[in-house]
């Protein structure tokens, strides 16, 4: 079997696999592991299974993982997303569609504390809902909010999504986390203002709220003091060179942790809750991991991603179309696919292309995390619309997707702002870091 | 029968996860003790880099077959309504089989893997612990994460008997 053969018969095999639900940690081990059994020899793929699984785990940068989720684990326990969201509503709550822009604004807040958009959604969702609910905002607008807000989890650092990223392409995760920032503040800020066209174009949508006092505005947002010092700690130490990037994803937890242990809102059971999410979702991102690593050696047999980038790289089309093509492909496979796992199946085919058509590694992963945050929210799987529907189970499906649409086209928008102006992103890292 | 061994076995996972939950406890501590040792003291802990790798590897192999027996791993569910139907049963079972003989594999070829390590008196550089343990762990959570899919599978043949129940 000629190697290309090879490969598209894998990939075959995977995509079947996949579609009869085999987890795709699993699926990628067995096509990596049976492809380098026929490719190179079945010593080869065995000495793999041994070894692997033990050799991807205890991996030094792989520790921020654990670390960071546990911060967000018990950020959570400690309530400081619902601090946020109050504070939020008290300084934007009074204008129309305010409590939607509070929940937008926690959200960013919050985001910069957990890495994960599920976990920013369910947080949000169970404090901003009741509150959108009791001042007859739409449920389209307040859902809608909700979903999208929550993606900003994985765009603003710290970010899981980035860190696997990083390590997938070899990239420095202290600067994939720098590029984040500013596009996250604009997808922010365009997130706040579609939910003020929204509640323009129909008043009925976010009616406002009481208009809270200077004074009490600053009290209250002196209660989300202890969240905006642990953000400005972990990610002032990363950038201030006081700490490593696993150093402050530990700092981060234990502040965390003290915090919840002081507010009095951490027992027992609510700290072995918080240990036993962070260990499922450490094994759930290291299995994907460990298949990964089985099928990046298989497909690097097949020679595909560097023929593919080469054939790319010759042909007379502009660099601009390729790549718009590469986003419209992720933004169709992101609304079947977990994010997650589409990024570990497609860097190692895509990332040599984005490479041959001169664009920067780094720059990618923060669009490519903007797209799949797009699929995060799309229909028909959009992880983060059914934790919204978990959260607002009489709103049906169809009207929190149509609440979600305005803001899946302000994302549209923040993808062209990047790709119009790469410094968004670049920005930050090269005048802070060095080229 | 099938069921108090599903219970038990699941309660077990979930020691061992919380296991796991403690050496990460002990993580945290551990790195900002070495902050404080480095800025407060100016002494840095050497061993610090190599016991957060081993405890890594505990940490994912506490965590996997928890994971699994909570169906915690990402698959795609785009196909589950077709899937789902009785006529596709023996293709579930198939599905699972092929993971559980997989990961199998896995486990007796990380255990020889941990054998030879242990033969060649393998050890990590700063602090000489042994890595064949830490290795071992991993063969064994394996091991573990095979028998959830093994259950699975038989429970695709042999629903739970709870549905069954609230059926009727």
């Amino acid at each position: 079997m000629t190697p290309t053969l090879a490969g598209i018969t894998g990939f075959a095999a995977l995509f079947l696999l996949l579609a009869l639900r085999m987890p795709i940690g699993l699926a990628m081990m067995l096509v990596g592991a049976v492809g380098i059994a026929v490719l190179n020899s079945t010593t080869a793929a065995l000495n793999i299974m041994g070894s692997f699984a033990f050799s991807y785990s205890a991996v030094f940068t792989l520790s921020v993982i654990p670390l960071f989720v546990l911060m967000g684990a018990f950020a959570n326990v400690s309530g400081m997303g619902a601090d946020m969201y109050r504070a939020a509503h008290a300084w934007v709550g009074h204008k129309r569609g305010g409590l939607a822009a509070a929940t937008i604004l926690a959200c960013a807040g919050f985001a910069a504390l957990s890495g994960s958009s599920i976990a920013s959604a369910a947080t949000m969702g169970k404090v901003a809902l009741p509150e959108m609910e009791r001042y007859r905002y739409s449920p389209k607008l307040a859902t809608g909010s909700i979903a999208a807000g929550g993606t900003l989890g994985i765009l603003i650092p710290p970010s899981t999504v980035l860190i696997v990223y990083a390590l997938l392409t070899e990239q420095s995760v202290g600067r994939l986390f720098l590029a984040g920032v500013l596009p996250g503040l604009l997808l922010t800020a365009l997130f706040v203002a579609t939910v003020f066209i929204v509640s323009m174009m129909n008043p009925e949508a976010g009616p406002p709220g009481e208009r809270v006092p200077m004074g009490e505005r600053f009290k209250v947002l002196m209660n989300s003091g202890a969240l905006i010092f642990v953000v400005i700690i972990v990610l002032g130490g990363i950038y201030a060179g006081i700490f490593t990037v696993t150093e402050a994803a530990a700092v981060g937890a234990f502040l965390t942790f003290m915090h919840a242990l002081w507010s009095g809102k951490l027992n027992l059971p609510k700290f072995l809750e918080a240990i036993l999410d962070t260990i499922k979702t450490t094994a759930m991102v290291f299995f994907i991991l460990i298949g990964a690593h089985f099928f990046a050696p298989f497909l690097a047999l097949t020679r595909i991603p560097v023929n593919l980038a080469d054939a790319i790289g010759e042909l007379a089309i502009p660099a601009l179309a390729i790549l718009a093509v590469i986003i419209l492909v992720y933004i169709a496979l992101g609304t079947f696919m977990e994010g997650f796992a589409m990024m570990v199946l497609t860097v190692p085919i895509v990332l040599p292309i984005i490479t041959t058509l001169g664009y920067d590694p780094i720059w990618f992963g923060i669009i490519m995390v903007l797209v799949l945050e797009m699929g995060l929210i799309s229909p028909p799987v959009g992880m983060n619309v059914f934790v919204v529907k978990g959260v607002a189970p009489n709103v049906p499906l169809g009207q929190i997707y149509a609440g979600i649409l305005p803001f899946w086209v302000a994302m549209g928008i923040c993808v062209i702002l990047l790709v119009a102006f790469p410094n968004i992103a670049l920005f930050l890292p090269d005048t802070m870091l060095g080229r | 029968m099938l069921d108090a061994f599903e219970r038990g076995f699941e309660r077990a996972l979930r020691l061992l996860a919380y296991a796991g939950g403690l050496v990460l406890a002990g993580l945290v501590l551990l790195v900002v003790y070495e902050i404080c040792m480095r800025y407060f003291f100016g002494r840095p802990f050497r061993g610090g880099y190599e016991i957060t790798e081993l405890a890594m590897s505990v940490i994912v192999a506490c965590g996997l077959p928890y994971t699994a027996i909570m169906r915690g791993h990402v698959s795609v569910d785009l196909l589950s309504g077709i899937f789902d139907r009785p006529a596709f049963r023996w293709l579930n079972f198939i599905v699972h089989m092929m993971g559980a003989v997989l990961l199998a594999v896995l486990s007796w070829e990380s255990i020889e893997y941990a054998l030879r390590s242990h033969a060649h008196g393998d050890v990590s550089n700063m602090m000489q612990i042994p890595k064949s343990p830490f290795q071992f762990g991993v063969a064994i959570s394996a091991g573990l994460f095979s028998i959830v899919l093994l259950l699975e599978a038989i429970r695709v043949i042999y629903p739970k008997e709870t549905t069954e129940k609230a059926k009727i």
